[in-house]
């Protein structure tokens, strides 16, 4: 059997045309020209951005190592030689700013890193499975959820003492649960999708399925979490700190720095506005990305 | 019998016995002075103390001060030293008291005397004292007292400072002999209270400053915290407690059972829990009458301002000496040319300069300047600002430029802002000069003061503090002496401690071998000793009294030991009619 083709010529000038040849729209582009188009969205990259670059880029960037001090220019204002003057030890205060902002942002990521490794395969688990899995996994959250976040991480901290690497994993350790129960409740929906039976009628095992069809499709609404949580987790670590169980000296931590200036703001009001102003803008800054990235993901939207 | 005032005891001709009285500051003659009873009296409740004439009523005479809540789980001193309210210590009288010059005068004893050798100390107990409970204040409650001190079971903090005085306090601690077994007895009489030391102790008698009474009563039926709940409360000092709630505030109210000698104006004391970087922001808002040790940059607002630079007080405190101190058993710290380089690296006088201000002096030996025996200048030589020097030894112990030195965690018990900055200040000195990386840990007072008196020490390296328990220079070489505070054991600093100890010769020859003993020890290095604190205090005008006017010395201020039985203090001091009429 011979099958007749036709094909009408399109001009290549015509719009027609330029939409025939382009490549089509994927969701990411969809959702990346949604995030654009919000200005506070954008202003908080922005702020993301430039602060994850004065962060990270802190010992190319700043004026000195964060443990350099001189004790005989203690106490400066803000000047030419130091923009945010100096702290009461004699350390650069732009110096600690921009390194204590490396250690938030440090913090800030990996704890949540922690987080989305106890708390995706957990949710995955649970919601995929269901009955005795997860009665099991919602108990373990519900025994999570009854203890006041702060107070058990304060409990973490006297137990495992203070450092980054304890903070991380206390941080993390208590901000899994929200991450849990949105991965459990997007796989009680997915999983009854028709490509999951197809899946399974192709053969494909669970985990399988888990890992290449329901988290890829599960991943949106968790990406917005997960940014959300950042800011809070940094902000835990600031809390940690400004009570005095988080990072120790002389490593700078922006909410030990908050707590150190309570006794000298009456007279030396950079030591408080500095960091306060670092840790204002990282929570603003990543709370506008989460928000963009949640309108940007919105299914509903597409 | 011999009883001699201190004052008098360098003018004496000074024979064995009369030295013994002598160094112990017994004061009979202060107390016949006094018109003190001197037999069986009948107990009379505390009458209100007559108020001066510029006084305020006396419901207005209530004593507000802030204490941090982490340093305040417990009332009992026979708990926990280190754990207790800025304001405690009111619920019985010890047996002496110190006066705003430092002199022993009698609190719960009337009268004391050493026997011939120096071993025995008896002590005649005022006959009106009473407890709350309606019980008489006799010689079993300090021998219940100091069984329950010894007791292994509860690890109390300050044993430590009856450990080698009173006989088998030591070997009670230890679980080796039954607390009944102390030296610590009945004599003639219930009024009559024997100790008996395992050495001469002429300075036993102002160790006594240490010895406020439980009540064997209440200790028995109650428990040892029974002060802690105002139920449960039984005083026999001129307070007892009215309300504590736990991390807000705590009330002492006027124990109108009280049958001691003190005649206190205040009717109540308020204590009120907050964070030490708040206390002056509270001061200041008129919610507390008092405070110390403001932070540097409050004392520049305090001496900028016209009102608040006139409610400045500066005295010597407790001659409070702050130090670095390691574990000299275990490296690197086990090397002297490793401890000797950290005294060459940190600048004291950039300290006092940039930090301290008026709120302290370098410190170059344990000994304050103004304490018995010190000798400042003497050893500034030894521990002296020499980052050159410094650099060399740490060479020499095989660590150039710090290479293969370990990171180091410099421990502080519940630092206030000062103590912080001043750590944080010498963690950067040893980084530029040595090349050292230290970080601060801070760990709240419980925490610390067990790892620091666990034997062997669980601190390697630490910052504290240490003001004296009593004037003289025993107390505070003391906490060197083998098996005492820190790890540091010198049989040579040891042999001179306890030689000056009982020493009976001329009192110069004595203050010589404390400072000879001194010398030793800033030159072992068992810590860098930093400054010692000139402490500054706050107090609202309308305080008054004579517990402000200046001792002999000149020096206004609250003297240490502050505000509580074993001072004249609360005797002292009263509220003006001044006073904001709101004052709770």
């Amino acid at each position: 059997m011979q099958t007749a083709t036709t094909s009408v010529p399109i001009p290549r000038e015509s719009a027609e045309g330029r939409a025939f040849t382009q490549a089509p729209r994927t969701a990411a582009s969809y959702a990346f020209r949604r995030f654009m188009r919000q200005k506070l969205a954008v202003a908080g990259l922005v702020i993301v951005v430039v602060l994850v670059i004065a962060g990270f880029g802190a010992p190319i960037l700043a004026p000195g190592h964060y443990a350099e001090a001189n004790l005989m220019e203690a106490n400066q204002f803000p000047s030419r030689q130091h923009w945010m003057g100096t702290d009461t030890i004699g350390h650069d205060f732009l110096s600690r700013v921009m390194y204590g902002t490396r250690t938030s942002l440090m913090v800030g990521f990996a704890a949540v890193a922690v987080a989305c490794l106890i708390g995706i395969p957990l949710g995955m688990f649970a919601g995929l499975r269901g009955g005795y899995a997860d009665f099991a996994v919602m108990r373990l959250v519900e025994v999570m959820t009854a203890f006041p976040g702060l107070l058990f991480a304060i409990f973490l901290m006297t137990v495992l003492g203070a450092g980054v690497g304890n903070i991380i994993l206390v941080i993390g350790i208590t901000s899994w649960v929200t991450i849990c129960r949105l991965m459990r409740a997007q796989l009680l929906m997915l999983r009854e999708q028709e490509y999951v039976a197809a899946a399974r009628a192709m053969g494909a095992g669970e985990f399988t399925i888990a890992v290449r069809h329901l988290l890829p499709n599960a991943i949106a609404p968790a990406i917005v979490a997960i940014t959300l949580a950042i800011p809070t987790a940094i902000f835990a670590e600031a809390g940690l700190s400004f009570l005095g169980i988080g990072i120790n000296e002389p490593t700078p931590s922006l909410g030990k720095m908050v707590a150190d200036s309570a006794a000298y703001i009456r007279v030396f009001w950079h030591l408080g506005l500095f960091p306060t102003l670092a840790i204002a803008l990282i929570m603003l800054g990543f709370s506008f990305v989460g928000d963009g990235l949640r309108d940007a993901l919105d299914p509903r939207q597409t | 019998m011999t009883k001699t005032h201190p004052d008098n005891a360098a003018a004496l001709h000074l024979d064995r016995r009369t030295l013994l009285m002598a160094a112990a500051a017994g004061s009979s003659l202060v107390g016949m002075s006094m018109g003190l009873p001197q037999g069986i009296a009948a107990a009379t409740a505390q009458t209100p103390a007559p108020l001066p004439a510029d006084a305020a009523a006396p419901e207005q005479q209530v004593w507000r001060v802030a204490s941090d809540p982490t340093s305040a789980t417990l009332l009992n001193f026979y708990e926990q030293v280190y754990e207790r309210p800025d304001i405690a210590d009111l619920f019985s009288d010890p047996l002496v008291r110190l006066s705003k010059n430092f002199e022993i005068i009698p609190g719960a004893a009337t009268e004391w005397s050493g026997s011939q050798d120096g071993k025995t100390w008896t002590f005649t107990l005022d006959n009106t004292l009473m407890w709350s409970d309606g019980n008489p204040v006799t010689a079993r409650d300090w021998i219940a007292t100091f069984r329950y001190a010894a007791a292994p079971d509860h690890a109390w903090d300050f044993a430590w400072f009856w450990s080698g005085d009173i006989v088998n306090f030591t070997e009670a601690f230890d679980g080796s002999v039954p607390p009944d077994q102390i030296g610590v007895r009945q004599g003639a009489n219930e009024f009559e209270l024997v100790f008996e030391t395992v050495n001469p102790a002429p300075y036993l008698p102002s160790k006594m400053l240490y010895s406020a009474p439980l009540s064997a009563a209440a200790l028995e039926a109650t428990g040892p915290l029974y002060s802690n709940e105002p139920a449960t409360a039984v005083s026999a000092g001129p307070f007892i407690l009215e309300e504590w709630v736990r991390d807000q505030y705590l009330i002492y109210r006027r124990n109108e059972a009280y049958t001691g000698k003190q005649q206190i104006p205040m009717q109540r004391i308020i204590v009120k829990f907050a964070a030490p970087s708040t206390f002056f922001t509270l001061y200041e808002a008129g919610e507390t009458d008092y405070m110390e040790n403001p932070a540097p940059a409050e004392l520049q607002l305090v001496e900028s301002d016209p009102e608040l630079s006139q409610q400045v007080y500066q005295g010597v405190g407790d001659f409070r000496v702050d130090y670095l101190f390691f574990d000299i058993n275990t490296a690197p710290f086990d090397n002297l040319q490793v401890r000797q380089a950290f005294s060459h690296a940190i600048d004291r006088d950039a300290i006092k300069a940039q930090i301290l201000g008026n709120l302290g002096n370098p410190s170059y030996g344990f000994l304050a300047s103004g304490f018995p025996a010190a000798n400042q200048e003497g050893l500034a030589g030894i521990q002296n600002f020499d980052p050159a020097a410094a650099k060399q030894l740490l060479t020499e112990a095989g660590y150039p430029n710090g290479e293969g030195f370990p990171d180091l965690e410099l421990w502080l018990r519940a630092p206030i802002p000062i103590e912080q900055t001043v750590a944080g200040a010498m963690g950067a000195m040893l980084k530029e000069h040595l090349n050292i990386n230290v970080s601060l840990g801070a760990r709240d007072e419980a925490t610390f003061t067990d790892a620091m008196n666990a034997k062997p020490t669980q601190i390697l390296f630490g910052y504290v503090s240490y003001g004296m328990d009593y004037l003289d220079p025993s107390n505070m070489l003391g906490l060197w002496v083998s098996g005492g505070r820190h790890p540091y054991a010198s049989p040579e600093f040891d042999k001179m401690v306890a030689d000056a100890n009982v020493f009976l010769g001329a009192p110069e020859e004595r203050i010589a071998m404390y400072q000879e003993a001194e010398r030793i020890l800033v030159t072992d290095v068992p810590a860098v000793f930093v400054y010692y604190r000139t402490p500054i205090q706050l107090i609202k005008p309308y305080a008054k009294g004579d517990a402000l006017a200046p001792d002999n010395n000149g020096i206004a201020a609250i003297h240490w030991p502050g505000f509580n039985t074993g001072s004249t203090v609360p005797e002292g001091l009263y509220i003006g009619s001044d006073a904001p009429a709101d004052r709770a």
